[in-house]
């Protein structure tokens, strides 16, 4: 037995409200589908061969396989004994081998019934009892029929209530699982023969008849509202799932042309293609003939003219490179001869540290230039900041010193010598 | 199609018909629609009117499976006709195939010949291969076709390592391109 027609959730939300008229606390009903599913398997395996004198707990096992992991089984199987559904063979404590109870196995049908069908065939059930109660005209017990057609009556109304809110609030996909346990085509046919049997044979009830009649109509208002939203939503949404394979198949075979194309309105498709495999091809073509072993040259370069020579041209492209370092080298220093540029990483980030370093570094190694970058050995980690590893880094510049251009002596002594009078 | 085409119309039409005249099209407008699904418009021409076809990506290019068909591949004579085209088309192996130089139709064909019949190589550009766009048929002269133009860089990579297999008229080898 596989429970596949409902969701998970509104199963277990289906056990807790069929349990709660029994039940002692909250908790009392399983979440877990899955759960019923070992209960089933644990009904298969008395169902399934002799249980002549019972079954031990290792036949139970047995039978059932390898499909229940062994102590969720044990565990099942001790809760099983302990609530009755399996009694020791001849009652007494202490016996090794077990039998089912039946009124497990009836139970295991209702909530098979209500996993599959949402509890709506105890209403046909009803409606029935009502039809057979009405046809034996010689004694028509009128106050048994009246109270199952006001049963029937409150019963539509709260399914119909129920659907009404599902509509309004429930995701598409519970309600197309819910869709598929309100197909009653005939319900109303069904409700109109009960009302014409009691218009002959109980016709004092003709009132609660008409009442049931109108139930009727709203709960298969409701399943239509229902299904007028699954397809809006579901037509939005291109869920292909809204229908069963079954109506795809007689839409196919009954609708116009029109019809079928118009679900394609707003479908582009892309034009036809035809996909051309490179591996493939090769294959092809050296099955066709003999691989050639030509080598194409690889294409000649443009002939340099006189304008564009390369070195002259890789010349050009070191100066201006350097010419760039020592902008970003002096923009860095700003005057100084010297500069700690440990806290400017983190402001210039990792990439803009990681090229001013390529670039500072280039510098340091050409020996026409001045600039000197001179790297500590500490090592400072900051995981917040980038780059998270610094190691602290001084740029320096050993300028030429500037000559007094009237005296010719350095820049410095003069200042000296102007302040010591 | 004269007129110009709002984007969303445009993309559906470009994407359906394959190619569509450039005239008609806002291209930057159209590409900011394309753009989330890893394609974009290129040139083409076609009956000599600029046109604008769809190009995947590199990076998002769906990747033809054969166990997973999700496109018609080509069959062992026409691709071998596509090759023997794009073998006389694509006289420069160091530019992209597209737009190509145009050839005859008995050359391409004569130049299939060594792989597949004639009956085969004419069906092939009549109906299969122009169908696709793979090909443009004139009266009697054949171009590659938008299809080609939209080859991604790694398609044409590929094809670039057959260059000197593709067949060709007798008389001509990839040495003299």
């Amino acid at each position: 037995m596989e429970y596949h027609d409902t969701t998970s959730s509104q199963f277990s939300s289906r056990l807790r409200a069929l349990l709660a008229p029994v039940a002692s606390n909250r908790g009392a009903a399983i979440d877990d589908p899955q759960l019923l599913d070992i209960a089933a398997q644990v009904v298969a395996a008395f169902v399934r061969g002799d249980t002549t004198g019972g079954l031990s707990r290792a036949q139970i096992t047995g039978r059932i396989g390898s499909q229940v992991p062994a102590e969720q089984l044990e565990t099942r199987l001790n809760l099983f004994v302990e609530m009755g559904m399996l009694k020791t063979f001849h009652g007494r404590r202490h016996e090794q081998r077990y039998r089912l109870s039946s009124i497990s196995v009836v139970g295991m049908l209702v909530y098979q019934r209500l996993q599959q069908r949402g509890g709506i065939d105890e209403l046909r059930t009803l409606l029935d009892r009502a039809r057979r109660l009405l046809q034996d005209t010689d004694h028509i017990d009128h106050d048994t029929v009246a109270a199952e057609i006001v049963k029937l009556t409150g019963l539509l109304n709260v399914f119909a209530d129920e659907l009404e809110l599902l509509t309004d609030s429930a995701p598409l996909g519970e309600l197309i699982a819910e869709r598929r346990m309100h197909d009653h085509s005939d319900l109303i046919s069904d409700v109109q023969e009960l009302n014409q049997l009691v218009t002959e044979h109980a016709p004092e009830l003709d009132r609660a008849a008409v009442a049931l009649i109108g139930a009727a109509q709203g709960y298969l208002a409701a399943v239509q509202r229902m299904v007028e939203r699954i397809f809006e939503d579901g037509g939005e949404t291109r869920d292909f799932s809204v229908l069963n394979p079954e109506d795809y198949y007689q839409a196919a075979k009954t609708v116009t042309v029109a019809e079928l194309a118009a679900v394609f309105d707003r479908f582009v498709f892309d034009a036809a293609s035809l996909h051309i495999d490179p591996a493939q091809l090769a294959d092809d073509l050296s099955s066709s003939r003999p691989v050639t072993t030509r080598k194409l040259r690889p294409p000649e370069p443009p002939a340099p003219t006189d304008t564009t020579d390369p070195l002259t041209l890789a010349e050009q492209r070191r100066a201006r490179a350097t010419e760039r370092r020592i902008r970003r080298a002096e923009q860095l220093l700003e005057g100084a001869d010297e500069t700690d540029l440990t806290g400017w990483m983190t402001s210039a980030g990792w990439r803009g540290t990681a090229e001013a370093i390529a670039d500072l570094a280039a510098l340091d190694t050409d020996t026409d230039q001045p600039y000197l970058v001179e790297t500590g050995a500490a090592l400072l980690v900051d995981h917040d900041a980038e780059p998270t590893y610094r190691a602290p880094t001084v740029l320096q510049a050993q300028r030429p010193p500037v000559h007094d251009q009237s005296r010719n002596i350095p820049v410095e002594r003069a200042a000296q010598e102007a302040a010591d009078g | 199609m004269a007129e110009r085409l709002d984007p969303r119309t445009a993309a559906a039409a470009v994407r359906a018909a394959g190619a569509i005249p450039a005239r008609c099209v806002d291209q930057a407008a159209v590409n900011r629609l394309l753009a989330p699904s890893g394609r974009q418009l290129v040139s083409c021409t076609s009956r000599g009117e600029r046109h604008l076809t769809v190009r995947w990506n590199d990076e998002t290019a769906p990747v033809i499976d054969q166990d997973k068909v999700v496109a018609p591949i080509a069959t062992r004579a026409f691709a071998l006709t596509f090759a023997a085209v794009l073998g006389c088309c694509w006289t420069q192996p160091d530019d992209d195939p597209y737009p190509g130089e145009p050839v005859g139709v008995d050359e391409a064909i004569a130049a299939a010949s060594g792989q597949v019949s004639y009956t085969w190589a004419k069906g092939a550009l009549d109906h299969s291969l122009s169908a696709a766009g793979l090909v443009e048929l004139d009266s009697d002269t054949v171009r590659l076709g938008h299809a080609v133009a939209a080859f991604t860089t790694g398609q044409i990579s590929a094809l670039r390592r057959l260059y000197d297999q593709l067949p060709r008229p007798a008389g001509s080898t990839a040495e003299d391109t």
